[in-house]
């Protein structure tokens, strides 16, 4: 009986033993774990593409080169993972929630502004730095220290395209329609002051809903209305649609002004090239920027993955920001959060600084799409709030 | 509001009334010969556009044979189904609301079988008649309406008397109605159950290349359009071809008539609020098929 007590004491021994050395071993990272929240399917399946494509090829550059170099020294790689955001905000919450249990060190994504605004209280109680590239100006004020913008907000989105409306193209009646999501909702509430400040108003404002398929009756009223531009803030499928029909109904004369949204090759091939010359954009990538660094990237990622959507390729120079955090303050979330709160960073896209809701650029183009290709129309600066 | 621009709403409304009737086709041919509604009818449209923008768009075949090739490669599909899926519930004698359950389970098949061969991102194509408006006075009109109205008009015909005169149609409705009494008359259920899908995954791809110009494929896309043609359906008169056509006119009128009026944010509401209307006061449609019971 003794006997048996004693074996039963060593065995229990050896068990927890063994238990606190792959406890040990588990706690050593073999990797710089990345997740990535994009629209993998969904409405917004064909941004996931190019949000994914332009983080991979940076992974892939990183990593063959051998990976992160820590500060003790050890090299590490970085492992990147995709989850599916599903283009609506249940799917984000579900996909947050996947994230956060693959135990990331940080979050790429969402990528829609009702996806960022269901789901940030998730990475916030969790403690992990999400770098989202969502444009309602309000993902970034929910008092969430953990929330990064890898976007610049609709409020800028908006006036630099109505100031190019109205400078460059001398509107005097511009029409409005929007889809009823946060994000087109975003930019129609910053058009409103941007128009006044050079005495516009929109003689029309029509909405539709996500998954219309016909906008007859909004289009007619804005060719009711007289309407000499129309601006048109919708996710890609709308505004392919869109832009198409307004072309089927006799308005291919009214130029048409978007956000990144029609950036999006599949915003093209939808709306058929013949529809879509003279669609005037907002970016903050534009193909058709001469310097030779953009340029070098844009036919870098073109060769490996195609067109790109370049108002989507923002988490190239994430992961450029991540792995250079990481190799300066290792692989502590939070001293990784302090430096994205202090961001001040020379990436390919841009420069990088971080104001004090967490956004990182302070940077817009706009662009017009003529014969086959973006030409770059216009660019603005903007001061940082630290 | 002008002449012009009142009739100008009309041709978009008659526009989307005939893809929503082109949707309603299918199912109603289903609902005659099975006695079921297929959920799935609308996703095996979308993937009958697919295939139509695979053989049409990127291996480049002559419109004609693409279409044609769409068509059977569609009704081999639907035959694959009946033998496989539809057939060995009817056999079993399950119940048909768990059969109608099996037709949901079939979204979910179709939808991601649509993401897997295609990916996710909306795609279309251009007919061959172009996508150049036509003026008329200051009416406009896309050329692939009028070759819309032709084949909706005809399939509304050959439906009709397929199953009015045709031994074959009589057959059909003969199994849809009593299975077991047409069993007894010699009637070979399994093979009228395999024409049945047959012929309407047939109409599906037909719906499916019409409809793909006009609204781009997405995997999704046949949900939102199958909805609004069940509603086609059931105020057409359930069980009437004719009835899918004026059912599936009156939803796109309706719709587009309301959004240029009211608003165009509720004009779903709109529309399932008419087909409450008919449910509760005519629930047997516009144009109902009369089925007579001995007792």
């Amino acid at each position: 009986m003794k006997q048996h007590k004693c074996l039963l004491l060593l065995s229990l021994c050896v068990l927890v033993a063994a238990l606190m050395l792959i406890g040990c071993k588990q706690s050593q990272p073999k990797s710089i774990k990345i997740v990535h929240l994009a629209p993998l399917t969904g409405a917004a399946s064909s941004y996931g593409v190019h949000l994914v494509g332009g983080a991979k090829m940076a992974v892939d550059e990183i990593n063959s080169k051998g990976g992160v170099k820590l500060p003790d020294g050890t090299q590490l790689k970085i492992e990147y993972v995709e989850v599916d955001e599903t283009s609506n905000s249940a799917g984000a919450i579900e996909g947050a929630r996947k994230a956060i249990s693959l135990d990331p060190l940080v979050i790429l994504g969402p990528n829609r502004s009702g996806g960022v605004l269901a789901a940030e209280k998730l990475w916030k109680d969790a403690k992990i730095p999400a770098i989202t590239d969502a444009t309602n100006a309000q993902t970034t004020r929910q008092g969430n220290p953990y929330t990064f913008r890898m976007q610049i907000s609709s409020e800028y989105w908006i006036p630099l395209l109505v100031k190019t409306a109205a400078e460059t193209y001398h509107i005097k009646k511009p029409a409005v329609i929007y889809g009823l999501n946060d994000y087109s909702k975003a930019n129609w509430v910053a058009t409103e002051p941007a128009m006044q400040k050079y005495g516009l108003k929109p003689v029309t404002v029509q909405t539709f809903n996500d998954n219309d398929q016909d906008f007859s009756a909004q289009l007619l009223a804005i060719k009711k209305s007289g309407a000499d531009s129309i601006f048109l803030y919708a996710y890609t499928p709308e505004v392919g649609k869109i832009t198409r029909q307004r072309s089927e109904l006799g308005m291919k004369n009214i130029p048409v002004f978007s956000e990144r949204a029609a950036s999006d090759p599949a915003a093209l091939n939808l709306a058929g090239p013949e529809n879509f010359d003279g669609m005037v954009t907002s970016t903050t990538l534009s193909p058709g920027d001469p310097n030779p660094k953009i340029q070098e990237f844009i036919k870098q990622y073109t060769a490996k993955y195609g067109v790109p959507s370049a108002s989507h390729l923002c988490h190239y120079d994430s992961v450029y920001i991540v792995a250079d955090i990481v190799s300066r303050v290792g692989l502590d979330r939070e001293k990784i959060r302090q430096e994205l709160s202090k961001l001040d960073y020379q990436g390919v896209q841009g420069h990088y600084t971080a104001d004090k809701e967490g956004n990182l650029i302070h940077f817009m183009n706009t662009q017009v799409w003529k014969n086959g290709q973006w030409v770059l129309l216009e660019t603005e600066n903007y001061p940082v709030a630290r | 509001m002008g002449f012009d621009t009142v009739l100008q709403i009309l041709i978009q409304g008659l526009n989307m009334g005939l893809i929503y009737a082109l949707a309603a086709l299918g199912i109603s041919l289903i609902w005659n010969a099975t006695g079921l509604f297929n959920f799935a009818q609308g996703d095996l449209l979308t993937m009958g556009g697919f295939v139509m923008l695979s053989m049409f768009a990127k291996w480049a075949l002559p419109y004609p044979l693409a279409f044609v090739l769409t068509v059977v490669v569609m009704g081999l599909l639907g035959y694959l189904l009946s033998q496989g899926f539809f057939y060995p519930m009817f056999s079993q004698g399950l119940h048909p609301d768990i059969i109608i359950i099996g037709t949901i389970a079939l979204i979910v098949l179709v939808q991601n079988g649509i993401l897997l061969l295609w990916g996710p991102h909306p795609q279309r194509f251009s007919t061959p008649l172009g996508d150049h408006p036509v003026h008329l006075g200051q009416i406009i009109v896309m050329p692939y309406y009028l070759w819309n109205i032709a084949i909706v008009v005809v399939l509304v015909i050959v439906l009709q008397m397929f199953f009015k005169k045709s031994m074959i149609g009589i057959a059909m409705r003969a199994v849809a109605q009593r299975p077991v009494a047409a069993a007894l008359m010699g009637v070979r259920t399994n093979q009228l159950v395999a024409l049945t899908f047959l012929l309407a995954t047939g109409l599906a791809a037909v719906a499916g290349i019409l409809i793909a110009p006009i609204i781009p494929l997405t995997p999704e896309m046949g949900s939102i359009v199958a909805l609004k043609a069940f509603a086609a359906v059931l105020i057409g008169g359930l069980g009437s071809f004719a009835g899918a056509l004026i059912g599936g006119i009156v939803i796109g009128v309706a719709e587009v008539v309301f959004a240029t009026l009211v608003v165009p944010t509720y004009k779903d509401v709109f529309i399932f609020l008419i087909l409450i209307a008919f449910l509760l006061f005519r629930p047997r449609g516009i144009f109902s098929s009369e089925i007579s019971e001995k007792v």
